[in-house]
């Protein structure tokens, strides 16, 4: 596995938090925005049935799932709170209107990030594991075949060790 | 003699005197019975008639052109009875009144405080015409739109009751709060009828209402407004003064109310909450978009309204999440929105935000979160997350000033 992206995440008092504040960061920044106000919601229902009745997606205050169960992609964009002010056609209020996410990403309206189903399963187990273990540190990746995961770690010195181990010299 | 005569001839003309007075009186008598008689059988007609019309211009009716009303104005004005009573009661009639006001009765509200005319069509049915859209009204059909009207408002109370017997049974919130807060709100509580169209013409500068004056044209075509909507906008009218006096002492704070990341050094000046999106949600005219965004105050009868309603989650002290969905919307999509402990008021809300906001240590700056400390500092949207200390957290975006707030579910 080559790591194309990462982000290290510190604990602190009631979370994980990354201090990397770039743009091309936008990804992660969906992943932890889920994590961080949604997961609480997906824990409630467990990961399985949590994906099994919410065959959809769900809105959040802070974020949107939308997932196409037919291409198994899953869609993290941006909540009202972010795009609310932005200018809109009469095409895209058609859209909201219809609460149709996944055409308002595909057509560049939303910010978002794509994934497989598969790796959003995967990375909610990882995430889930990480807020029942609490570990000091906690690596969020992205390698080379763009599969998301979140991998716990008890000193940065190991976080940054795999890292180095998984970065194309 | 001539005396006996004269005495006798003046007796007899005396005689003949009373006669013709006691007949022309008997006469008049008749006469004024009769008269009262008419006069009251069209003075009911024109009492009718007053009262339509009275109710009419109450409801800002300046225009009404229809010949009825017109008469009737005359008549009032004038006070010129018998011959115009009973040309009213020639043309019109106490069957046409009635009709017409059995029209008013039960016309929408929307219609009614629209501009109005009567007429008669070809058949003899009175019908109302709206000035503005020229949709017209018979007594057929108003008694079919407030059967309509009476359908909705028994849906939206079967609808707010299951709410309330669902909540009382999982949340058992304190029975004092709930009827202080339902007791402030009663008076608003209607999805018929505009409670004050005047006093919401004069609320300016509410992003929430302005898009429904520019919808009505300055609440002038009120029959475009769906039961749901004109609910809202009664509550918005209730929301309104208190959130301008909320405001205005923000205002008066030296160098605003300031939210502080004190790790970071990011900050924020709130100029003023956002109440009408924070408490009461969002609503546009016409659209289903944006209808379970915001709205954290729990008003049974809104959620009624324009939501359905899924799983309830209480969490920390009182507080709770609903999954909802617009009503009208073919999804299942639900997203779970947090509220204020049930019965809360506008004022304790606001109290328990600038108490968290007050909690300095414990106020996390949180957005946007992809760009430098620098940019972020000069960004005019900033979210941060404050702590009550009574530990229960709420997240609260600012946009120039501009700030809305939320309970946050428990991590």
């Amino acid at each position: 596995m080559l790591i194309k992206k990462y982000d290290m995440y510190k604990k602190e008092e009631h979370s994980y938090y990354s201090h990397k504040r770039f743009p091309e960061y936008n990804s992660f920044f969906y992943i932890t925005t889920f994590f961080r106000t949604a997961f609480i919601y997906v824990k409630r229902d467990g990961i399985l049935n949590f994906i099994k009745k919410n065959k959809e997606g769900m809105e959040f205050e802070e974020i949107n799932l939308d997932i196409n169960d037919t291409s198994n992609i899953i869609f993290l964009s941006e909540s009202w709170h972010d795009y609310k002010d932005k200018t809109t056609t009469p095409e895209i209020e058609e859209l909201l209107e219809e609460g149709n996410f996944i055409k308002l990403c595909e057509i560049g309206f939303l910010d978002h990030i794509t994934m497989t189903k598969d790796n959003f399963i995967n990375i909610l187990f990882s995430w889930d594991k990480i807020i029942d273990q609490q570990p000091p540190f906690a690596l969020l990746c992205q390698d080379d075949k763009d599969w998301f995961d979140v991998k716990p770690f008890d000193t940065q010195e190991a976080m940054e060790q795999f890292v180095a181990d998984h970065t194309q010299k | 003699m001539m005396l006996d005569m004269q005495d006798r001839l003046d007796h007899i003309h005396q005689q003949q005197d009373d006669q013709y007075q006691a007949g022309k009186s008997r006469m008049l008598q008749r006469s004024e019975r009769n008269l009262e008689s008419v006069k009251h059988g069209l003075y009911s007609t024109l009492d009718t008639g007053e009262a339509l019309l009275t109710q009419m211009m109450d409801k800002s009716v300046r225009e009404n052109v229809c010949d009825i009303s017109e008469m009737v104005v005359d008549i009032t004005i004038t006070d010129k009875a018998f011959d115009s009573l009973l040309h009213l009661s020639q043309i019109v009639g106490n069957q046409a009144l009635q009709a017409a006001e059995s029209i008013n009765q039960n016309i929408p509200p929307s219609l009614l405080d629209s501009s109005m005319s009567f007429a008669e069509t070809s058949t003899g049915e009175i019908i109302a015409i709206a000035d503005t859209t020229g949709e017209s009204i018979s007594v057929a059909m108003a008694s079919q739109i407030a059967a309509n009207r009476a359908e909705q408002s028994i849906r939206f109370a079967a609808k707010t009751k299951e709410l309330n017997e669902k909540i009382n049974e999982k949340l058992k919130p304190n029975k004092k709060d709930v009827e202080a807060l339902h007791k402030e709100i009663e008076p608003f509580l209607s999805s018929e009828k505009i409670i004050d169209v005047e006093r919401l013409k004069a609320t300016e500068n509410i992003k929430q209402i302005e898009d429904f004056r520019t919808y009505t044209d300055n609440f002038k075509n009120l029959d475009k407004l769906k039961p749901e909507e004109i609910l809202y906008l009664n509550l918005c009218d209730w929301l309104a003064p208190k959130a301008l006096e909320i405001n205005d002492r923000l205002k008066k704070i030296p160098g605003g109310l300031k939210i502080i990341d004190q790790k970071t050094g990011i900050e924020a000046v709130i100029k003023e909450f956002d109440l009408f999106h924070s408490l009461l949600g969002e609503m546009k005219p016409q659209a289903l978009a944006n209808r379970v965004s915001g709205g954290h105050l729990f008003i049974p009868e809104l959620k009624g309204a324009i939501l359905d309603i899924n799983e309830i989650k209480q969490f920390g002290k009182g507080y709770f999440d609903m999954g909802i969905k617009y009503a009208g919307k073919q999804s299942t999509k639900y997203k779970p929105n947090s509220y204020f402990p049930i019965g809360t008021s506008i004022e304790q809300a606001v109290e328990i935000i600038e108490d968290a906001i007050s909690n300095k240590g414990f106020i996390e700056f949180i957005k946007p979160e992809n760009i430098s400390i620098e940019s972020a500092l000069a960004s005019t949207k900033k979210t941060f997350e404050a702590t009550h200390r009574q530990n229960q957290k709420f997240t609260l975006h600012t946009d120039n000033g501009i700030t809305n707030f939320y309970p946050n579910a428990p991590k």
